[in-house]
């Protein structure tokens, strides 16, 4: 069983459209064939303090797993997605 | 009646011919999921990617050819301006017209605005500004005012994108250049105002939108407020992330051409469903607006000085969307509102009322009665420079 830790920023407290889709498509390259992962997904908000001490100002919607940002400022694509985790997770 | 006793010879032949029947059925099926699973192999997730891809571009190809061969055309036999009187038709019919009017005229310029806006979003990535505005020498005001049009950004990561020009050592004014050149000349705007309206107007427009926003970002800075508000966003943004205790990597993930095709295709298609029903509202209102405003007023209030400065007083209350605003405009062009006084009421476009309070939780109030200033002071300025270059009456 390997761990994940998914952050996932996004410029405002709601969520917006494309942090949204980001998740969806993570949830879903996860599910589809990285059955075997463990995930905790965490909220923040860029434009909080506390993030810029922590990560530095970051652009929406980045993604951020095991704390390696993996993309940040757009949407990435289910095939990206699957090559950062393939990476991350060998 | 005569009904046939089920002999037990006759069950077996019934039994036969059920088990015959079943057979067939089974192999009909088999072959069924054979078939679809040569189908899947054939359409796999690489195969379906290249043909997303190639149709991409494909139609790509096919808009724009069709965009310069409609030029050529137009080149060779200029279309007459015809100006339709929508107040002949019944009430309910005018907003239908109005529409399919409008979009016989734009819909290519339109397609090629959204495509393109696509393409740029992918190709020209938002961390770009991030790493380039960092300062406060002239160069970068400069800078900030001619990226600003290649980001077509939604209202959310829009907020992000200040913050990081901030964090990363811009100054307040680079800030502001890059947020009041950001609508009031992005890329879909110039692209339909030239194409729609005419390439003359829309330059000018461009060029003064320009000015406007550096001069305002360049006055902004002279402020002595201005760097107590610059002083708070420097404590918060550290020098590394090292910092915060935990270590943050970054991991560059390899993009393929298909990668980058899907996303500029989705986000045409996002912008797109944002974008249209809002126009189709806004094209509504002004369907009305122009066929029930008799034309003496317009030739009345619209022309001459007195029409520069009502149209750049209307830029306040006026909150329209880009497109609707350039459809408008180009209706009232047609009523008989003169060029000097089109490019005012465009380029009041930054300081509605409506966008004014989001700003002022970054610029607080002073800088957003100095922005707007400032671009009142521009679009009277630019709308008669115009009139006197084109020879258009002020009177």
């Amino acid at each position: 069983m390997t761990k994940l830790n998914v952050i996932s920023a996004s410029g405002s407290d709601t969520f917006c459209t494309n942090c949204k889709l980001t998740e969806t498509r993570l949830k879903k390259v996860i599910s589809e064939k990285f059955n075997e992962v463990e995930y905790t997904i965490e909220h923040i908000n860029v434009t909080t303090p506390e993030s810029i001490q922590k990560f530095g100002a970051l652009l929406s919607p980045t993604l951020i797993l095991n704390n390696v940002i993996v993309h940040e400022g757009g949407v990435p694509t289910e095939a990206m997605i699957e090559r950062a985790l393939k990476q991350l997770l060998r | 009646m005569n009904e046939v006793a089920i002999t037990p010879q006759l069950q077996d032949k019934k039994d036969l011919e059920n088990n015959a029947f079943e057979t067939i059925k089974e192999e009909k099926e088999q072959e069924h999921i054979r078939l679809k699973e040569r189908f899947q192999r054939f359409f796999n997730q690489e195969r379906k990617k290249k043909i997303y891809t190639v149709f991409y571009f494909v139609f790509l190809a096919a808009v724009v050819a069709y965009f310069i061969y409609s030029k050529v055309q137009m080149f060779r036999t200029p279309p007459p301006e015809e100006v339709t009187d929508y107040s002949q038709y019944a009430w309910y019919y005018i907003p239908a017209i109005y529409i399919v009017d409008y979009f016989r005229h734009a819909w290519n310029s339109l397609l090629i605005a959204f495509l393109l806006a696509g393409i740029i979003y992918e190709f020209i990535p938002n961390k770009v500004i991030k790493k380039r505005l960092g300062g406060g020498k002239f160069y970068h005001y400069l800078l900030a005012a001619v990226l600003a049009p290649f980001f077509i950004t939604c209202s959310c990561s829009v907020i992000p994108i200040y913050v990081g020009i901030l964090a990363s050592g811009a100054s307040l004014g680079v800030a502001m250049t890059f947020f009041l050149m950001a609508p009031a000349a992005n890329f879909i705007t110039i692209m339909m105002t030239g194409e729609y309206i005419g390439w003359n107007l829309g330059l000018w427009r461009l060029g003064w939108s320009l000015v406007a926003a550096v001069v305002s970002g360049i006055i902004f800075d002279q402020f002595r407020f201005t760097k107590e508000l610059q002083n708070q966003f420097e404590i918060r943004a550290p020098a590394t992330s090292e910092e915060g205790g935990t270590t943050i990597k970054r991991l560059e993930i390899k993009k393929t051409i298909h990668d980058r095709t899907e996303n500029a295709y989705t986000f045409s298609w996002k912008l797109v469903k944002t974008v249209l029903p809002r126009l189709i509202i806004g094209l509504v209102a002004v369907s009305y607006l122009i066929a029930y405003v008799p034309d003496k007023w317009i030739t009345d209030y619209f022309t001459g000085i007195r029409g520069i400065v009502i149209a750049a007083l209307l830029g306040g209350p006026l909150y329209t969307p880009t497109l609707v605003e350039i459809a408008m405009t180009k209706s009232l062009l047609l009523k008989g509102m003169d060029g000097a006084t089109a490019l005012s009421f465009m380029m009041g476009q930054p300081y509605d009322f409506v966008s004014m309070v989001p700003n002022s939780k970054y610029f607080k109030w002073k800088g957003v009665i100095i922005y707007s200033a400032v671009f009142f002071i521009f679009s009277i300025l630019s709308a008669v420079i115009y009139a006197l270059i084109y020879h258009i009456p002020l009177k």
